[in-house]
């Protein structure tokens, strides 16, 4: 039997399929900009690489910013709950989770692998992916880079942490001063850590700590988050992935729960179609 | 010599030599606190409240301390975000009072030390307190704040002194300014029994009523300069008021704030007498809204310089009470009677003219109607503060009215008390620059209109 | 009218939610003023006793802010700009009277601006002090004579004791046929959901007392018996704070896997869980009921004890609604710039998270067009009930 996880968020879509024992395979796509979302289409995908058909998998569940209006999943769960399954089944011991996705970032609580707390940035792009992408188009550095060109900053810059506006005005300013593109992204990286350190703070962190999302693949992030949270943490593997690995964890565990002929009840209603976000009509664009 | 003199009044703006000394009356709030805290006098943190609190509080022999100030001295000298950070971890929204979040982070952060003030605290740190004077005038966040700093000081008491706040209209109603006063009095006999039972002694009414004159007599003189600005061209400027107004607001019982009125006055009736401005060649007399760009004085002294523009006159909040005719005091003893009549009149002193001109509130709005006349203003300078509610809410009500009813045109830009960043002086400038047409132009409506001064 | 009469209960209630002026208006046609106020604090008891329609001025999360831009900045109370912003548009172009308070900043700020540009024949602001101390019940009072005097004479009649006292127990019989609403939420699942609750509580707002009476005892009868009761769900939710006035956002959280089951707000039990006492100035009674007993974290409560009494003192009535509804989540619902409930946030956190209730806060723009990003934490809180 399968199972899949589809993590819609809001810049990167991923499908995860396992079975039983192991993590089948993945497919980690762009969400694109486009206002109907074509995550049918990397789901195909997934499936073409293991030679599988719809009807091969026994529950589909979708996760992330894009989860609400999946017209081929099984269940919606909150990537906030996904996240932290998919973390817990990597590395139980982690009791705090930091998620820094593309236009939000949380913080999530753990106890015995259950969700007891959790909290997400409000209306600010400070802390998120967002932030980084503005400060990397400003200065003309490829936003896959800046974590590493961040590193080798001899002096980082004092960059306040308050408000992305304030911060694209401060990083010119220093470029105008002729700080070096090092120091701005040391800075930058330091300011962004510590919003969201003082987020996550709320909840309380405990050890062991894990990022995840897009913002865990910025090296020099988890370094500066690292520093504000005073240990070591945890960066998995593949960051992008531990939502749909959740989802598909929790896929399994929903199989489990309902009759045979519930789960083909449920199958044929998949509609293999596109996905539709909340903030779009139909009849636009 | 002459150009260094130049330096210093374009940094501070300030043109009076008196506005110069005014430091030393908040380094004595200071040197106060900090000699309390040796002493092992009790400490209170307080709000403004128009005096009715502190000087009940001062005369009982408690010292105070004012964590708004803090958070005005923690913004400029760089240590307020990280208390702002703080607080923000401890679940307050960061849309309140940038002040209250300030001391909200400071006071976790206070007690997180067992009390005692962190290493490279701005200023050296605020002392614990004993307790909290709260305040019901002006806004929420003047009760709500102090109410939720208890969460770091669990056995400190937090009082709340509360002012009537009647509409304009009922405030002429007969009978209710003198319910209001009674409310008043009877509820400082409570806030003095709080009082007596918390510091274990006994309010000496003398000493209440040596402070209750005395604060009238700084306040009344505080006043005469005031009205000593009407003159044109302006001896002096809101540079000058923000610096000398923290005697009156603080410290009006303190003899020696007395005395400096009196160098204030004399200084600036020498001007007068004189004819002689506070800026060269005024060409525009401004009133100013809120709180000044405290980091950005200098930039007065640019719009005095490039376009003659003064500011003669500031928010009627931070000015003294106008004086209470003599009459009212016949018969009066008590001087809780009379703390309440300073607080409460101070408060409805420009009712009248908000009846006269149709508009509401008569606090924070209708004093600007009296100020545009007595003062002979071209503009409205407002400078809304983002996380100062109060000051904000009736900012631009008051630049329509003042449009509409007097043909006093007002500009209107942004700013901060605690993110001094949002103040953006190049705009700001050009924003002046634009605005100088615009006050002609209403030069001539009014002229038009037969209100010209 | 007739047809707006035909509906019963539960439809009866949807209908005033969605058309919230339209019996106001038919009352005015036959002769009756109307008098709209600000918040639950001016006394609807006089309002009643003088033979007016009392009328909750509401905000609407559904109408862009618009004109009121020009006169309320943005950083002020969501909710009261957004009920300017509705005055200034003539929504409530039919009112007679116009009750402004000083609940808080924005109520108090708001009220001032309004009567400078949405005129009415008759208009009166309400303070209240910040304490709740007996020399501050004297003095509202004395401010309720005033409001009194001054609608006598919209009414062109004296007020007397015995209407009054009338018009008090008419309203102290909502209040008991609210409660007993609230009690049908006890059972799992609740036999009533929150957005049906809302529209109730919404109705009753808007029409005579007498009229809102008839249509709770509707809604009772129709609910106790009725088959289509919600869906058992993982949340029962108690929810703290601002108010909630639009279903849309009801809707929302119960379709997150929570059902609402009860509301400490402005429109839901605050101004109906205490009776007025009869006194014999029955103004005594009116006085000391919203000065006194109105939960709100507006009204200053006395702190001169320990933070942990003082938690006590503040929310202990908390701990009584979270038991005997059996709640096992509290959502603590902020409109953006409330300032007396956000600095109560972790003040109350830390009191219902003693009792073992998990806390979801949230601070929203007042406005259903950015509800839905807020689905997410619904949901999420619900998964962390569940």
């Amino acid at each position: 039997m399968f199972y899949a996880g589809l993590d819609i968020g809001s810049t990167i879509t991923k499908v995860l399929i396992k079975n039983e024992r192991k993590v089948c395979t993945t497919v980690i796509k762009p969400t694109g900009a486009e206002h109907r979302r074509l995550a049918n289409e990397i789901m195909d995908e997934a499936l073409r690489k293991l030679n599988l058909t719809t009807a091969n998998i026994s529950y589909i569940v979708a996760t992330g910013y894009g989860r609400i209006n999946v017209p081929f999943a099984d269940k919606q769960v909150t990537e906030i709950t996904c996240h932290m399954r998919g973390i817990n089944w990597l590395f139980p011991s982690v009791k705090t989770i930091i998620d820094i996705g593309g236009q939000d970032s949380k913080g999530i609580k753990v106890d015995n692998g259950k969700l007891v707390n959790f909290v997400m940035n409000d209306k600010c792009a400070a802390g998120t992916g967002r932030f980084l992408e503005v400060i990397s188009d400003l200065l003309g550095v490829k936003l896959d880079d800046i974590g590493e060109i961040s590193l080798q900053s001899t002096r980082p810059t004092n960059i306040s942490s308050i408000c992305t506006v304030f911060a694209e005005q401060e990083t010119l300013l220093q470029l105008s001063k002729g700080t070096s593109i090092e120091d701005i992204l040391a800075g930058i990286h330091r300011a962004s850590a510590s919003r969201i350190h003082s987020m996550v703070k709320k909840i309380k962190i405990e050890k062991d700590v894990a990022i995840t999302g897009g913002g865990a693949k910025n090296i020099g992030l988890c370094k500066a988050l690292e520093e504000r949270v005073g240990f070591p943490v945890i960066v998995p593997p593949e960051p992008l992935i531990t939502g749909a690995l959740g989802a598909a964890l929790i896929a399994s565990e929903e199989t489990k729960k309902i009759s045979k002929e519930e789960l083909i009840e449920k199958q044929l209603k998949r509609r293999w179609e596109a996905v539709t976000f909340f903030d779009e009509k139909p009849t636009k664009g | 010599m002459k150009t260094e003199n130049k330096k210093i009044k374009k940094k501070s703006g300030k043109t009076l030599q008196t506005a110069r000394e005014a430091s030393y009356f908040a380094k004595k709030m200071l040197k106060n606190a900090l000699q309390a805290q040796e002493e092992g006098r009790p400490i209170g943190w307080s709000m403004v409240t128009w005096w009715q609190g502190e000087l009940i509080a001062r005369a009982i022999g408690a010292e105070l301390v004012f964590p708004e100030n803090y958070g005005a001295f923690c913004a400029a000298t760089g240590g307020a975000e990280k208390h702002l950070e703080i607080s923000d971890s401890e679940g307050y929204p960061a849309t309140l009072c940038g002040y209250a979040r300030n001391s909200i982070g400071y006071a976790k952060l206070l007690s997180d030390n067992n009390f005692v003030p962190y290493e490279g605290a701005p200023g050296g740190g605020l002392a614990k307190p004993k307790f909290f004077l709260a305040s019901g005038t002006a806004c929420d966040a003047r009760y709500k704040w102090f109410q939720a700093l208890k969460r770091y000081f669990t056995e400190a008491p937090v009082w709340t002194v509360d002012l009537p706040m009647p509409g304009t209209k009922e405030f002429f109603y007969k009978g209710n300014k003198e319910l209001g006063l009674k409310y008043i009095v009877d509820h400082l006999k409570d806030y003095v029994a709080f009082l007596e039972n918390l510091l274990g002694t006994k309010l000496d009414y003398d000493r209440l009523n040596e402070i209750v004159d005395q604060t009238f007599k700084t306040l009344a003189l505080a006043h005469e300069v005031d009205i000593l600005r009407r003159a044109v061209p302006s001896p002096m400027v809101g540079s000058d008021f923000w610096s000398i107004m923290i005697p009156h607001l603080y410290l009006p019982e303190d003899p020696e704030a007395y005395e400096f009125y009196k160098k204030v006055y004399a200084e600036v009736k020498q001007r007068v007498d004189n004819k002689i401005g506070a800026i060269p060649n005024e060409k525009y007399r401004l009133m100013f809204a809120e709180l000044p760009p405290w980091h950005s004085l200098g930039f007065f002294g640019e719009l005095a310089e490039k376009f003659g523009m003064a500011i003669v006159i500031e928010s009627w909040n931070y000015h003294a009470i106008l004086p209470i005719p003599e009459e009212e005091f016949e018969g009066v003893t008590d001087p809780l009677e009379k703390v309440a009549m300073l607080t409460y009149y101070k408060w409805t002193e420009y009712n009248k003219v908000a009846l006269e001109y149709n508009v509401d509130p008569g606090f924070f709005m209708a004093a600007y109607f009296q100020f545009a006349k007595d003062y002979k203003t071209d503009g409205l300078l407002a400078h809304p503060l983002m996380s100062c509610r109060p000051a904000t809410y009736t900012l631009l009500h008051t630049k329509n009215t003042l449009e509409n009813k007097l043909k006093i045109p007002g500009v209107v830009i942004d700013g901060d008390i605690i993110d001094l960043r949002v103040f953006n002086e190049k705009e700001a400038f050009s924003k002046m620059e634009a605005f100088v047409e615009t006050m002609d132009h209403y030069r001539e409506e009014r002229k038009k209109a037969g209100i010209a001064w | 009218m007739k047809d707006i009469n035909k509906k019963t209960g539960l439809a009866r209630a949807k209908d005033i939610y969605n058309h919230r002026s339209k019996r106001a208006r038919e009352l005015k046609a036959e002769g009756k003023k109307v008098i709209g106020y600000f918040c639950c604090f001016p006394p609807v008891e006089i309002m009643t006793a003088l033979d007016f329609l009392p009328l909750r001025l509401l905000g609407d999360m559904d109408e862009p802010i618009t004109v009121a831009d020009g006169y309320l900045p943005t950083v002020m109370c969501i909710f009261y700009r957004s009920t300017f912003d509705l005055g200034m548009k003539g929504r409530f172009d039919f009112i007679d009277g116009f009750i402004g308070a000083h609940a808080c900043d924005g109520a108090e700020r708001t009220s001032y601006i309004w009567s400078n540009y949405i005129k009415t024949p008759c208009n009166f602001f309400l303070d209240l002090p910040h304490v709740d101390k007996g020399e501050a019940v004297s003095y509202f009072k004395g401010q309720l004579n005033y409001l009194k005097e001054t609608i006598e004479g919209l009414a062109g009649k004296k007020l007397d004791i015995e209407s009054l006292k009338e018009a008090i127990s008419l309203h102290n019989k909502q209040r008991q046929l609210v409660r007993e609403l609230y009690y049908l939420r006890k059972p799992d699942p609740p036999l009533i959901n929150g957005s049906e609750v809302l529209q109730v509580m919404i109705s009753i707002m808007m029409i005579p007392a007498e009229e809102g009476n008839a249509l709770i005892q509707e809604v009772i009868d129709e609910v106790k018996t009725r088959q289509d009761i919600p869906d058992k769900k993982n949340g029962r939710l108690l929810v703290w704070g601002s108010l909630i006035d639009n279903i849309k956002f009801t809707d929302l959280i119960e379709s997150s896997g929570l059902n609402i089951i009860i509301e400490d707000t402005a429109t839901g039990t605050r101004p109906f869980w205490h009776d007025i006492e009869e006194t014999e100035d029955p103004l005594d009674g009116v006085a000391r009921h919203y000065l006194q007993e109105v939960k709100c974290p507006r009204t200053f409560a006395e702190t001169d004890t320990s933070y942990k009494e003082d938690l006590e003192n503040r929310y202990s009535y908390l701990k009584d609604f979270a038991k005997y509804w059996k709640v096992n989540g509290v959502f603590g619902n902020i409109i953006r710039n409330c300032d007396i409930h956000g600095y109560e946030i972790p003040a109350v956190k830390d009191y219902l998270e003693s009792l073992g209730l998990p806390v979801l806060i949230i601070e929203q723009d007042y406005s259903t067009a950015s509800l839905e990003p807020l689905r997410t934490r619904f949901q999420a809180f619900a998964e962390t009930i569940g």
